[in-house]
C-alpha cells in the first residue's frame, strides 16, 4: 500500500489529506510535504488521517518534528479522522496529549 | 524469494528498504488471507515494519548486504500467528527496550525511540534468543 498526500485550502485553512499507510518506507513523502508547508510559513494546518490504515513510529517522528517547528511560531498541527488503531498507537506513544484531535475535518474547520 | 503455503509464510530479504516494502506487501496478503479483521492485519504489518526497520537501521556495522529471514505460521487451533525474524546483525534483544518518556511536552519530547515501545504494547508475546551468531525473535499475536 502506498501513501498519497495532497493538500487543499478549505475555509482559508490548509488541510493535508493522507491516504494509505505511513510506514518507514514512505514516511519521507509525508516529511517532505510537511517541510514544504512549514517552509511556506504555514504554521497551522489540519492533517486528515481518515483514509490512513496505520501510522508507524516513522510517521510519529515526522509529526513530532513538525509540531516542534510550528509551536514556537504560535502554530499547531491539528489531526482528524484517526481510526481506533491509529488512536491506540497515539495513546501508547503519549501523542494524544500533544496534538489537538478532532473526529472530522469539518469539525476541525469549525473549531480552530 | 518467498514461499507461501496455506498456513506458512517464508521470505528472505536483503537489508534494503525496497526489500522491506516488498516484505510488508507480501505479509499483508498472507495475514489478510487468514484474518478477516483488516485493522488487526494492519497492526501486525506495522509491527513488522518496526521490527525489520530496526534490524536494517541499527543491526549492521558494515555496508554489506545481509539476509534477513522472516517466517510466519498461523495456528488455526489457537487462532494466532507467530512470526520469526532472523538476522546476522549485532546482538540485540528488542524485548527489553528502554522505555521512552511519553509524557513530556512537545518541545521536551525526544524524537525517536517509540517503535519498540509500540510493538511491545501491541503484540501478545515476544521471545528473543541468540544462536549461531544470529538474532532470532519470535512474536505472537492473536488473530481473534
Amino acid at each position: 500500500m502506498t501513501l498519497n498526500v495532497t493538500e487543499k485550502m478549505q475555509d482559508n485553512k490548509l488541510v493535508i489529506y493522507c491516504e494509505g499507510r505511513i510506514d518507514s518506507t514512505n514516511a519521507h513523502i509525508f516529511e517532505e510535504k510537511l517541510a514544504a508547508v512549514i517552509g511556506e510559513e504555514k504554521n497551522k494546518f489540519i492533517i486528515d488521517f481518515n483514509k490512513i490504515a496505520f501510522v508507524s513510529s516513522a510517521g510519529l517522528r515526522v509529526l513530532l518534528i513538525a509540531a516542534k517547528k510550528v509551536k514556537p511560531k504560535g502554530g499547531a498541527v491539528i489531526l482528524t479522522g484517526l481510526s481506533p488503531e491509529v488512536q491506540e498507537v497515539f495513546d501508547i506513544s503519549g501523542f494524544t496529549s500533544l496534538f489537538t484531535i478532532y473526529k472530522t475535518v469539518d469539525e476541525a474547520l469549525t473549531k480552530y | 524469494m518467498s514461499d507461501q503455503t496455506d498456513s506458512l509464510f517464508e521470505m528472505k530479504i536483503l537489508n534494503k528498504k525496497d526489500d522491506l516494502r516488498n516484505l510488508l506487501t507480501k505479509i499483508d496478503g498472507f495475514l489478510a488471507h487468514h484474518c478477516k479483521n483488516p485493522a488487526l492485519v494492519n497492526k501486525i504489518v506495522m509491527c513488522m515494519d518496526e521490527l525489520v526497520t530496526n534490524v536494517i537501521s541499527y543491526g549492521y556495522i558494515d555496508k554489506a548486504d545481509h539476509e534477513i529471514e522472516i517466517s510466519a505460521q498461523v495456528d488455526g487451533v489457537k487462532h494466532e500467528v507467530s512470526i520469526t525474524i532472523k538476522d546476522d546483525g549485532v546482538e540485540f534483544d528488542p524485548t527489553n527496550p528502554n522505555k521512552p518518556n511519553t509524557r513530556n511536552s512537545i518541545q521536551n519530547r525526544q524524537i525517536g525511540g517509540l517503535g519498540l515501545h509500540i510493538v511491545s504494547s501491541i503484540l501478545d508475546k515476544m521471545v528473543y534468543h541468540r544462536e549461531n551468531n544470529m538474532n532470532s525473535l519470535t512474536v505472537t499475536k492473536s488473530l481473534i
